[in-house]
């Protein structure tokens, strides 16, 4: 048989392979590429050295106070993502009333905090 | 030859290459050692819920450092290495093929290889040299560099024996060991490499790699044993092999997709949130594939569960897997999400699925399987306590956190204040301790009836080697 999945070693390590890395271009590498040429972090010129973060917006300042750097360093050190997240969600939620108790969150296009497709100022 | 149920599993290991028994029993002490680790440092996290101040003033065993220490050693020492000592088992027994000496000395130095990788990246953590904050790839870069290497190393071993099998076909065992091998290679390449990384794009491969990292890697290297080791231990073919098939296939499609379905809320798009939620639902179909084959196939075989020490094991674990998934489902959804994300029902998830699905079906196996090459039996006893203390320990650990998990939710959603959700949760961490205790005196006593399934001196005169001339003894049918 030309094509027996069942004793062909070759196929049953490169078929589920290939399937994967071509679902993993789909579902991490091209989104991710795509947010970082669609919000692009802020030009370090705009920033003066030294100057407070730039106010939440697209992309983050690259530019950081000695100060900020120090707490960088010990932030990294220490691992304190662990719990203070850096990945943050809203934290007002928009609730849509069903039925009498239950209480579903959503978000409509204008309630959005984060960089979403629809909120792109050219839409 | 069927070999009743007390008969000691001397004659089954009799012709076993020796060094074949100690390279597998080798792997699988490296994964008790770090266990042992993983148990401490979990019980020193577990106990700073209820006293903060404890040990506070130690920067070494800052709560931040400790718990990717926990995590890292559980997942890349623990779980990982006692799965791919089974799988050093498992992929030789169904080609039908004894391990060569290029392959026994190729798997000797991916074991010495992954444990440097785990030692030197305990060590990195340990004094806050790690790769950037994010969960399951806080080793510096160096120490998971030699984790994949070994990986790579054995990935090529297993597919060397696999063309040099015996038989016509590839067991679905095979498929999953192998497949698993190529998937946490790519999952690596992503977690590791630096391009494209900064603001919510590390976000986005944040979510694949994690939720990848446990799901194309532990899920399928288990299921995969199992499939060898639960018909072995019933002694009667599995209920369907198409079942599992599907279940590798879908798998494969599905799992891979769902990774954003921990960052909902967020700026991540919506199209990939959507496509993460929709996809956790649809995880129902491989593992019901997989969980109901392995469920049939022990229908009707009540009396061997109850004599066999080790098939409850495999019992819990294939509930477990249900369980497991069926929470990754519900907690995905939006509705559900809102209130339990970010609460204690994290960590309770995080165990039903690397404790009481993986690690039990591990123990069954280990159990089961390893006595078969060894010629050494674990003492009954330890073995019943391993598992009563662990079933017990885990099941208080799993219900405190959910529980606690769903009450610190239950205030976030009613909009009370943070605090009063820290307050509500205090005593479910004093149970979370109590049940982590019970699990880590349940891995003392494992650590001591694995040590005494160490292949016996007796090996070294009925064994046979690759070299030599006696024909290997057929591998006997038999209940473990």
């Amino acid at each position: 048989m030309a094509f027996d999945i069942h004793s062909s070693h070759r196929t049953i390590l490169l078929l589920p392979l290939a399937i994967y890395v071509v679902l993993v271009y789909f579902v991490a590498v091209a989104p991710a590429i795509r947010m970082n040429r669609d919000y692009p972090p802020t030009d370090p010129a705009l920033l003066e050295p030294g100057s407070a973060p730039a106010p939440a917006g697209p992309g983050a300042p690259l530019v950081l106070s000695e100060r900020a750097k120090r707490g960088e360093a010990v932030f990294k050190a220490y691992n304190c993502v662990v719990c203070h997240t850096q990945q943050i969600r809203g934290d007002e939620r928009v609730r849509v009333q069903v039925g009498d108790t239950m209480q579903v969150p959503v978000r409509t296009p204008d309630a959005r905090y984060g960089l979403d497709e629809p909120t792109r100022p050219e839409e | 030859m069927k070999i009743p149920v007390g008969i000691p599993v001397f004659v089954a290991a009799a012709g076993t290459d020796p060094r074949f028994a100690r390279l597998v029993h080798r792997w699988l002490f490296s994964g008790v050692f770090w266990l042992l680790l993983g148990s401490a440092v979990g019980l020193i996290e577990a106990y700073r819920h209820v006293d903060p101040e404890f040990l506070a003033d130690s920067a070494l065993l800052s709560y931040g450092r400790l718990r990717p220490l926990h995590t890292m050693s559980m997942l890349f020492g623990f779980a990982s290495m006692t799965l791919l000592a089974l799988c050093l088992y498992v992929v030789p027994k169904c080609s039908r093929i004894t391990m060569d000496e290029i392959e026994l000395r190729s798997s000797n130095l991916a074991l010495w290889l992954w444990n440097a990788g785990v030692v030197g990246g305990s060590v990195a953590l340990l004094i806050g040299q790690l790769h950037g904050g994010r969960e399951y790839r806080e080793y510096p870069i160096w120490a998971m560099g030699l984790i994949a290497a070994a990986v790579l190393v054995l990935g090529w071993v297993f597919y060397r024996m696999i063309v040099r099998r015996q038989t016509k076909g590839i067991y679905i065992a095979c498929w999953f060991i192998l497949a698993a091998c190529g998937w946490i290679a790519v999952v690596a390449v992503m977690g590791y490499l630096p391009f494209f990384k900064r603001g919510m794009a590390d976000t986005i491969v944040q979510g694949f790699y994690m939720h990848n990292a446990v799901g194309m890697w532990f899920t399928p290297l288990v299921v995969g044993i199992t499939y060898y080791s639960l018909p072995k231990l019933l002694n009667k073919p599995i209920y369907s092999y198409a079942l599992g098939v599907l279940g590798i296939f879908t798998h494969l499609l599905f799992y891979t997709l769902i990774g954003t379905h921990h960052y909902m809320f967020t700026a991540v798009p919506d199209w990939l949130e959507n496509t993460a939620l929709i996809f956790s639902v649809a995880m129902m179909v491989p593992v019901f594939a997989s969980a109901g084959n392995f469920l049939l196939t022990m229908k009707g075989e009540k009396v061997a569960i109850q004599q066999s020490y080790s098939l409850p094991f495999l019992l819990v674990g294939v509930i477990g897997y249900i369980l497991a998934s069926a929470q990754g489902t519900y907690q995905s959804l939006r509705v559900v999400q809102d209130g339990l994300h970010l609460t204690h029902d994290t960590g309770g998830h995080s165990h039903v699925a690397m404790y009481c699905f993986v690690s039990f079906l591990l123990w069954g196996s280990i159990y089961g399987l390893v006595p078969r090459i060894t010629g050494r039996e674990p003492p009954v006893r330890l073995v019943g306590a391993h598992f009563w203390l662990a079933f017990a320990g885990g099941m208080i650990m799993v219900v405190s956190l959910c529980l606690g998990g769903a009450e610190q939710g239950a205030v976030s959603v009613r909009g009370e204040p943070f605090m009063d959700g820290v307050r509500v949760v205090k005593p479910y961490m004093v149970w979370r301790v109590v049940g982590g205790c019970l699990m880590a005196v349940a891995h003392l006593i494992s650590a001591v009836a694995i040590y005494a399934m160490r292949p016996g001196a007796l090996l070294d005169i009925f064994g046979t080697s690759p070299t030599s001339s006696t024909p290997p003894v057929p591998e006997p049918e038999g209940r473990a």
